[in-house]
């Protein structure tokens, strides 16, 4: 597995460092039987279901928006957890940095700014006709793609477990043949930029126009 | 990534070795700062308890950890305690990332850069939901600073890093730490200068170190985001605060100094060399330099760090096409 | 039924996707309604990708339009907390029944 540095030692040392070193050859070579590594993957998906339910049921019915503003931050690293499963670090990363690093921060300085946590229109619960409709909403949307999902026999099994995309193979894909949408989302990230700084300049403080 | 038992173990070893090298360090680092203060105040520093006053810092946790655990009545108990917990736990991943060694690397994964970017988006936001959960206004803007200050500073550091990535091709740490081996003038330092002022600008943004620690001001904000905090909680914040500065220094010795490479024999002690030196010298900043204004910071970022850094990526990506 | 792994990531998916359009009902403020609007994207972006990886279908496409949502999603989160700043300052409440029937009478 891997080559391991001959370093000058004395003698006896010598015989114990090799000792060590077949130790932990013959370790590396253990892999876990496929059994065991399906019952880790099912395990671990458990357990981003556990974090996406629980922080998704938080982030919508929780009454204090900061409260649900965390909810948000564990249904995100639940779902980065997903993406880890899937053989796609690149994306678990990217949704750690982009959606906890800046998109929950800028959320929770807009509800500062707002000034609405526990004292506004959300600490009351949401009257029957709006919850009601809201679950009718949700139980015919489930009613009709779980079946669809579920019953579907083109989603077979895989033959084979995800692979990771080499990081070199995306960028090329970014390059050569996505090259429009790369470019224009840049566009588009710096209207959004220039928009959100036009719409919020507060007029009052700088005195322009 | 193939999980096999090696991995594993050597995951949980790795792990556990983290845990003792962060407790280690809060303990040596605070007695160090103590000690290098005096030195350029011209004063003693701590002596009184211990050798030249090396145990003062047990006393000092000994004190804090004492202390009793006051939660203010009005704040959100669920958050308030939430937000030193959230900060600490980042960092035990991020430190698995980082090669050592030659061959010590808790994780090798391909992605360890952006791993390591990814996680220190978390701390900011353990700031703003610890400053926020104390209910308390200059809890409140002082966290909402720190968090400005943080995220601006992630821009620039992303940039002066993605320059070293163009030049080495990888986002391996280990890949980057061993393109450097040999003579000391294939250290990253020699071949990017710029990238590691900007680097070094942005360490100091970025752990709320001083001269940009406005967001702590004692004197303007009484503590700023952990204000409410006392025993238990300040000293997670506290030896959060020193674990991301170990962080910065890794990740400098790492990236631009050579790791583990020496001019006699290579191994974990040059990383650790290197580690040292620059942590000394972010101390000795901290006692050099007066703090800076809070506008200042953030010009200092957005108009000279983040135009620096843009050059500095056109630059190497001309020199990569051209050479 | 098939209990398959794409079938498990495309019913977590389809969780992550109800429970955001439950608070896309339910909540009566811009920022609640945008939390759950973020909750939806990222189950669409889920959904993308475990297609992408367990069909025959190409790995990096699913992985890049995954990408480009995250992108979309911050841009828009952007723009929308923008346009509550000035709906706040303009008619001093963010809660969508009071928007909903905007008089001008203050103008």
């Amino acid at each position: 597995m891997t080559s391991w540095p001959s370093w000058p030692r004395p003698g006896k040392r010598v015989c114990e460092m090799s000792g060590l070193i077949n130790l932990i050859n013959k370790l590396s070579d253990l892999a876990l039987p496929p059994l065991g590594q399906d019952i880790m993957a099912y395990l671990a998906f458990a357990v981003y279901v556990a974090l996406i339910v629980g922080g998704g049921l938080t982030a919508v019915l929780a009454r204090n928006l900061v409260r649900a503003m965390v909810g948000l931050v564990i249904t995100f690293l639940g779902v980065a957890g997903m993406y880890l499963l899937l053989a796609s670090p690149f994306l678990a990363f990217m949704q750690l940095l982009i959606y906890v690093g800046a998109i929950s921060i800028l959320i929770l300085f807009a509800i500062l700014l707002v000034k609405n946590t526990s004292s506004g229109e959300e600490a009351y619960r949401p009257g029957l006709p709006q919850a009601g409709l809201a679950l009718v909403a949700a139980a015919g949307v489930a009613a009709i793609f779980g079946p669809v999902i579920a019953l579907n026999e083109d989603l077979a099994a895989p033959p084979e477990l995800p692979v990771e995309t080499p990081l070199a193979e995306l960028g090329q894909d970014l390059l050569n043949f996505y090259v429009v949408p790369f470019e224009l989302i840049s566009i588009v990230l710096l209207v959004a930029m220039a928009g959100g700084v036009l719409l919020a300049w507060d007029k009052r403080y700088r005195g322009k126009e | 990534m193939d999980i096999n038992l090696w991995s594993v173990i050597k995951l949980l070893v790795a792990l556990g070795a983290i845990i003792a090298l962060l407790i280690a360090n809060s303990v040596v680092m605070v007695w160090l700062e103590r000690k290098v203060a005096g030195f350029v105040q011209r004063r003693p520093g701590p002596y009184a308890v211990g050798p030249q006053g090396m145990l003062q810092t047990i006393a000092d946790t000994v004190k804090l950890l004492s202390k009793q655990i006051v939660i203010p009545g009005s704040s959100d108990r669920f958050l308030f305690l939430l937000g030193p917990v959230l900060c600490m736990f980042p960092m035990f991943i991020m430190f698995l990332a980082i090669p050592y060694g030659p061959w010590l690397t808790g994780l090798e994964i391909n992605l360890g850069l952006l791993l390591i970017l990814a996680f220190s988006g978390l701390e900011s936001l353990a700031v703003l939901v610890g400053g926020w959960g104390s209910n308390n206004k200059y809890s409140l803007i002082g966290a909402a600073r720190t968090v400005s200050q943080s995220v601006a500073y992630e821009i620039p550091l992303l940039l002066a890093i993605l320059a070293l990535a163009f030049m080495t091709g990888t986002l391996n740490l280990t890949v980057i730490t061993e393109a450097q081996t040999g003579w000391f003038w294939h250290w990253n330092i020699f071949r990017q200068p710029l990238a590691f002022l900007i680097f070094i600008i942005t360490c100091f943004g970025e752990t709320n170190r001083a001269p940009f620690d406005l967001p702590e001001g004692e004197s303007e904000l009484t503590g700023g985001y952990h204000t409410e905090y006392s025993g238990m909680g300040f000293a997670l914040f506290f030896m959060a605060e020193y674990t991301s500065m170990m962080l910065v220094s890794f990740l400098a010795a790492v990236l631009f100094l050579g790791g583990s490479s020496g001019p006699i024999g290579n191994g974990v002690w040059w990383t650790f060399l290197k580690m040292g030196a620059f942590m000394t010298f972010m101390m000795w900043v901290r006692w050099t330099f007066p703090r800076v204004r809070f506008d200042q910071l953030l010009n200092i970022n957005w108009k000279w760090l983040m135009p620096l850094g843009l050059l500095n990526l056109w630059l190497t990506a001309m020199a990569i096409k051209v050479f | 039924m098939i209990i398959s792994p794409l079938t498990l990531f495309m019913l977590a998916a389809l969780a992550l996707m109800v429970i955001g359009l439950v608070g896309l009902i339910s909540r009566r403020t811009l920022v609640g309604m945008l939390i759950s609007v973020e909750m939806l994207l990222n189950g669409a972006g889920l959904s993308v990708v475990a297609a992408a990886k367990l069909t025959p279908a190409s790995d990096a496409v699913g992985q890049l339009a995954t990408l480009f949502i995250m992108g979309l999603a911050a841009a828009e989160a952007t723009l929308v907390l923008a346009m509550m700043v000035v709906v706040y300052r303009r008619f001093d409440t963010v809660a969508t029944e009071a928007l909903a029937t905007i008089k001008d009478a203050q103008s």
